[in-house]
């Protein structure tokens, strides 16, 4: 006895049949789907823009002094640590620098490094490191870093913010070490 | 009714014999039924956007090759507000995954900015490549908040850069 096909009805041996079927019933469908997505979607133009300024040109040998304003850094109660589970515990601080320079200048800020490292004095083993994860600049700078000294060449709130995950529980005494730097654009 | 029978099973056969011409009937008929889905899907579901603002980023300096990022939460990120269906969820798109932002005709790569990573904030949900949001039970969603990276080139010339966009919203 001859086995049938399994696409076969009624002892059919028309492959195209069921087969045929399906394919023109499911194009239809398609169609209907995406008929109906297309009719619900709805597009809206919008522009970008950027302004490329001239570079300063300084009216001549041009000084840049910088200082350290104030560090404000949270304290942080460890209660959970991130071996108990949860989300991991995150600490966010806030440097802020005032400039000098040459009025109307641009100038671009930069952190010295990415994984500057917070450690609780007096440790050295690496497990009571935690690693600096993100900065941020705020204040009179964009978040590109880049900032413009007003018409008496001050810059007073230039904000550095910084955010590391707590991965050890490190009570107080935690300390690190960065450099700002600034130069004229 | 057994009389019927022949009659019946040769309009099947038929039915069958024909089955290429009934997909294309079926064809000819969505596309008659076309403007009545979409009238009847604008009529059920409207949805506008409304564009509050558009996208811009820092101003910068000539002659240095730099990346700049505008974050959906800046000030300056692309803002648009929406009015649909209570409850729906929509799915919110940037439709070129990259445009140049042009100096005047932007003919040469001196005059251009490439700008893509597009990110979504504000009122959407930044999945991947999208941002998702829910119409409130009063059908709005507000302030849907879109940033960009603009990677500007040393060779850039100095001026005003502009480009166009379009934000696609899709019922989910």
């Amino acid at each position: 006895m001859n086995a049938r096909p399994p696409w076969t009805r009624n002892g059919s041996t028309d492959p195209g049949g069921v087969r045929g079927e399906r394919t023109a019933l499911g194009a239809f469908v398609a169609g209907i789907l995406v008929t109906a997505t297309l009719v619900l979607a709805l597009d809206t133009s919008f522009t970008i823009g950027m302004q490329l300024m001239e570079p300063t040109r300084l009216a001549g040998p041009s000084t840049l002094t910088l200082a350290h304003v104030a560090t404000v850094l949270p304290v942080v109660t460890m209660s959970t640590s991130h071996a108990e589970g949860g989300a991991q515990p995150m600490a966010e601080g806030s440097i802020t620098f005032a400039a000098k320079g040459e009025a109307g200048a641009y100038i671009t800020g930069s952190v010295s490094a990415a994984d500057v490292r917070f450690h609780v004095v007096g440790e050295v083993s690496n497990a009571m490191y935690f690693p600096v994860v993100q900065w941020r600049f705020g204040g009179d700078m964009d978040p590109s870093g880049v900032a413009r000294f007003n018409s008496s060449g001050l810059l007073a709130n230039l904000q550095v913010n910084v955010i590391a995950p707590l991965v050890v529980s490190i009570s107080d005494g935690s300390t690190g070490s960065a450099t700002f730097r600034l130069v004229y654009q | 009714m057994r009389h019927l029978v022949p009659h019946l099973s040769h309009g099947l056969r038929c039915v069958w014999r024909w089955r290429g011409g009934l997909c294309t009937l079926l064809a000819a008929l969505l596309l008659t039924l076309l403007p009545s889905v979409s009238a009847w899907a604008k009529n059920h579901w409207p949805i506008a956007v409304t564009l509050v603002q558009g996208l811009s980023f820092p101003p910068a300096s000539q002659g240095l090759t730099l990346n700049y990022v505008t974050l959906p939460l800046d000030a300056t990120a692309a803002v648009f507000n929406s009015v649909g269906q209570k409850g729906q969820t929509i799915n919110c798109t940037i439709v070129q995954p990259s445009v140049n932002m042009l100096l005047g005709a932007g003919g040469t790569p001196a005059t251009q900015i490439l700008v893509d990573t597009w990110a979504f904030g504000g009122s959407l949900l930044d999945v991947i490549g999208a941002g998702q949001a829910s119409f409130s039970n009063v059908g709005l969603i507000n302030n849907m908040r879109v940033g960009a990276t603009a990677h500007v080139a040393a060779a850039n010339l100095p001026g005003a850069y502009v480009g166009n966009v379009t934000f696609r919203v899709l019922y989910l």
